[in-house]
């Protein structure tokens, strides 16, 4: 009950996965990749794939963060590194929160301040990162819920005007625009980072390890569909219908004589996405406590999150080429600390494991004759 | 002369801080009647034969009549008295030697009444308790239509015999303590060996006896020691008033405290979802049951969050509410002198007043008052245009839902003020945020290492068959996997042909 199990880790990726890339991002995409933005989302989610796919491996062998990050990089290159992680999921918050708040502002509230719904939030995300890990599993169990029916609800609003013919034909664009629309796209993925840094918390058993990764795919599915059919309903207008899911959700036949359920429904996946876009700052925080003063947490999480109240509020007015900055170099980024340096950690630990025992070489080598 | 015992002063006795009990009678009436400084201890001088002792009790907590059949008239039947021989003649079939004054003071203020004879250092303490107590009635906190009606009592015995009286197995496990160092409160440590985890129950035992306080008055004071968190708004030990619940979550597997001179027994691990179940809902019909639990989280949801909505609609979001409520709600409130949040906060406010003060007015002026509270009040200020009806039917509303729950009136009235504050300064949206906020806490919430929000997070299926949907009696045939009982089954269900 005190770690994570493979049902947690299922609902916290079909929970939390979907929620911050679904704000402005498949506007964005339609953008530059209009109808193959769903191609472009397939790759990241690919290379989330292939990551998560060496994390759960390292997580059958029993491998732990600590022991990962020490033996990769050595005790100063691992607190180095982890400064660094910590910046970029600075960045990372920085976009997510950014992107919440221009929401908020274009959406919903157009004539209120920006901090009475900013500091809420980092409220949230700091009272989030003086919890502990398994804090994330349990909030994943009762989140899971609320995503699955507001996502449902959602679409069956949405269905019945999509045109799904706006997605033909497939890989129109040329390979540039998809792969580039991935690449400026790839800020907003590397969930499995996250359980990466959980290392240690979770010993999937048997067929957990397909568990969790169905969990994935599911969160990929339902994210890739939720784009395919956002782009079926605006079609070439998708690229001005910023924040989707609540422009979506308003084509609903009955939500005007019942009184706006979308409404209802977008400010239940708020409370979903205030937790999911806190999660960089919840590991920036542990990754910073790992470094110094490791029982503080209250003083890191009051830092960062500080540091990232400051940044928004006097950035606010120039947020859009702020974003628009990190989009365009962010992948590079992107590519060094989600992926590169993870499965670098990864391939050190299976080789010095697999060196450990060499019986075990020896063995398989009698058996195969 | 050679055999003379020179006494030494009085003074000099007291700062002895004597421990042992001296060889003569009088003596130790002497010191018992300057150090016990209540009058109610009284001494009673008796003849054994040619042995001369004294014998005290404290008045209120002594069977005189008990004392005099059972101490009294068989020690004057007995011509010599020769200690420990001489007691199988008495019909007292509690006695207890104590050779130390501390535990015999103990012992005399418990109730006990001690005897001291001439020629032995030992005190001898006969079991003639009969404290005042009020009758086992139907607690008023939990009331029944079908079911068992008995509640607990201020008498710690009582309680334990109603316990003994639906648990006769020799599993069950008393596990005495004393708590506060001038009330020495009886705390006893109740489970089933076999059934309970024993390391948590030693677990508490050892907390209880590391508590350090002035006296315990009500059980309330031990559960706050035995919190983990105790600044949390929600509780993390369980009370009921009721020995058929507290025997029913001995057999789960729970551990069970039970507080001389408090009806309320204490129960761990407490789970959040146990707020919510109701002894009636194992004597009634399943369905009926999951259709009760379900309108209580709804009842309680409704009182947290329906006065925060309206409000928050009102002032950020009127497209929330459907056009024909809005077009009623805004003819209400046009003429209103008051903001929505202003105008809901202080009906919340007359609402806790008029509650309070119905619990603490006297019966006979209850109606009135109530009439006064509810009919005038209300209507007089909708009439005077100082607020307005939907503001009134919102407030009445969610002050009656909250009662769906009677243990989770403090935390339900806590939450309806902050959601209240929070939406009225940030809307809806805020509103949705705090909740993200409360999930956080609540997740992060343990009693004695088992999460609250069990079985719902983390997510134990077996345990589902009794959480907000009661699932049907024969699904019960585990024990709560929260609990980590060792026995898993408690019930084999009927095999059917």
């Amino acid at each position: 009950m005190n770690e994570f199990s493979s049902s947690q880790i299922f609902r916290f990726f079909v929970a939390f996965s979907p929620m911050a890339k679904l704000i402005f991002l498949p506007a964005l995409l339609a953008e530059n990749v209009k109808n193959d933005l769903w191609i472009s989302l397939s790759l990241c989610f690919l290379l989330d794939g292939i990551l998560l796919l060496f994390v759960l491996v390292l997580a059958r062998r029993g491998a732990d963060i600590s022991t990962l990050l020490l033996g990769a990089f050595g005790r100063v290159g691992s607190k180095i590194l982890c400064a660094l992680y910590a910046l970029f999921f600075f960045v990372k918050s920085f976009l997510f929160f950014g992107e919440e708040g221009r929401f908020v502002t274009v959406e919903l509230y157009e004539t209120v301040p920006l901090f009475i719904f900013l500091l809420p939030l980092f409220f949230v995300g700091f009272y989030l990162s003086q919890k502990r890990a398994r804090t994330l599993g349990r909030l994943a169990d009762i989140f899971f819920f609320i995503c699955l029916f507001s996502f449902g609800a959602l679409l069956l609003f949405a269905l019945p005007s999509a045109n799904f013919k706006a997605l033909l034909p497939v890989a129109f664009r040329n390979g540039t625009a998809i792969f580039g629309g991935a690449f400026t796209s790839l800020l907003y993925f590397g969930d499995p980072l996250f359980l990466f840094f959980l290392l240690g918390k979770f010993h999937p058993k048997g067929q957990e390890n397909t568990k969790i990764f169905g969990g994935f795919l599911l969160s990929a599915t339902l994210t890739v569909g939720f784009c395919m059919l956002f782009y079926s309903v605006f079609t070439v207008l998708a690229r001005f219908e910023t924040a989707s899911y609540y422009n979506l959700g308003k084509y609903g036949a009955f939500s005007t004589s019942s009184g706006r359920i979308d409404l209802v429904i977008t400010y239940l996946l708020r409370s979903v996405t205030a937790v999911a876009i806190s999660l960089p700052g919840f590991f920036a925080v542990r990754n910073l406590r790992a470094i110094c003063w490791e029982k503080s947490a209250w003083i890191w999480g009051l830092t960062f999150f500080g540091a990232l109240a400051i940044c928004l509020f006097f950035g606010y007015p120039y947020l859009a080429a702020f974003s628009e900055v990190l989009r365009r170099y962010g992948g590079y980024a992107a590519i060094l600390f989600q992926y590169l340096i993870p499965l670098f950690a990864c391939a050190v630990f299976l080789i010095k494991t697999h060196e450990k025992h060499p019986e075990k070489r020896g063995e398989k080598q009698v058996l195969g004759v | 002369m050679l055999f003379c015992i020179k006494i030494p002063p009085f003074h000099t006795l007291t700062n002895m801080n004597q421990n042992t009990v001296f060889p003569q009678a009088q003596r130790n009436a002497e010191y018992l009647k300057n150090t016990v400084l209540g009058s109610d201890v009284l001494f009673h001088e008796v003849s054994v034969g040619k042995t001369q002792g004294v014998i005290a009790f404290t008045d209120g907590l002594c069977d005189k009549e008990l004392l005099g059949e059972q101490v009294l008239l068989p020690l004057t039947r007995i011509t010599e008295f020769l200690g420990k021989e001489s007691l199988s003649l008495l019909a007292c079939p509690e006695v207890k030697t104590y050779q130390d004054f501390p535990a015999l003071t103990e012992a005399l203020l418990g109730g006990d009444a001690v005897l001291f004879m001439d020629g032995f250092t030992v005190g001898y303490a006969f079991g003639c308790r009969k404290y005042p107590a009020r009758a086992v009635n139907e607690p008023p906190t939990s009331v029944v239509v079908k079911g068992p009606r008995e509640g607990f009592v201020e008498d710690m015995k009582t309680n334990l015999a109603l316990i003994r009286k639906r648990l006769r197995s020799p599993a069950l496990t008393f596990t005495g303590a004393s708590v506060g160092k001038y009330s020495k409160t009886p705390v006893t440590v109740v489970y089933l060996s076999g059934v309970a985890d024993e390391k948590l129950a030693k677990r508490i035992v050892k907390r209880i006896n590391k508590i350090q306080i002035d006296g315990v008055p009500d059980s309330s004071y031990v559960a706050k020691f035995l919190q983990e968190n105790p600044g949390s708004l929600i509780k993390q030990v369980g009370q009921t008033e009721k020995p058929d619940v507290f025997s029913a979550k001995l057999l789960e597997g729970r551990i069970g405290v039970l507080v001389e001179g408090s009806p309320i027994a204490l129960t761990l691990p407490f789970l959040i979802l146990e707020d919510f179940q109701n002894p009636e809902d194992y004597y009634h019909s399943s369905y009926r049951s999951a259709f009760s639990r379900i309108l209580r989280i709804f009842g309680v949801a409704l009182s947290i969050l329906l006065p925060a909505s309206y409000v928050g609609a009102q002032l950020f979001q009127l497209q929330l509410i459907p056009l024909k409520f809005l077009v009623t709600i805004v003819n209400s409130i046009k003429e209103i002198p008051f903001s929505p949040s202003l105008e809901m906060l202080v009906l919340l406010l007359v609402f806790e007043i008029l509650s309070e003060a119905s619990i603490r007015m006297p019966k006979y002026i209850g109606m009135a008052l109530s009439v006064v509270g509810a009919i005038v009040l209300g209507e007089t200020a909708i009439h005077a245009g100082l607020v307005s009806t939907p503001a009134v039917l919102i407030m009445a509303v969610s002050g009656i839902c909250t009662y769906t729950v009677p243990d989770l009136v403090g935390v339900t009235t806590v939450l309806r003020f902050s959601a209240l504050i929070i939406a009225g300064t940030g809307g809806v949206y805020a509103l949705s945020v705090g909740m993200a906020v409360f999930f956080i806490y609540l997740s992060s919430l343990e009693s004695f290492g088992v999460p609250q929000l069990a079985p719902y997070s983390p997510r134990l299926s077996p345990d589902l068959t009794d959480g907000f949907i009661k699932h049907p009696f024969f699904t019960g045939v585990k024990r709560p996997l929260s609990l980590k009982s060792k026995n898993r089954t408690r019930m084999q269900p009927p095999r059917r042909k």
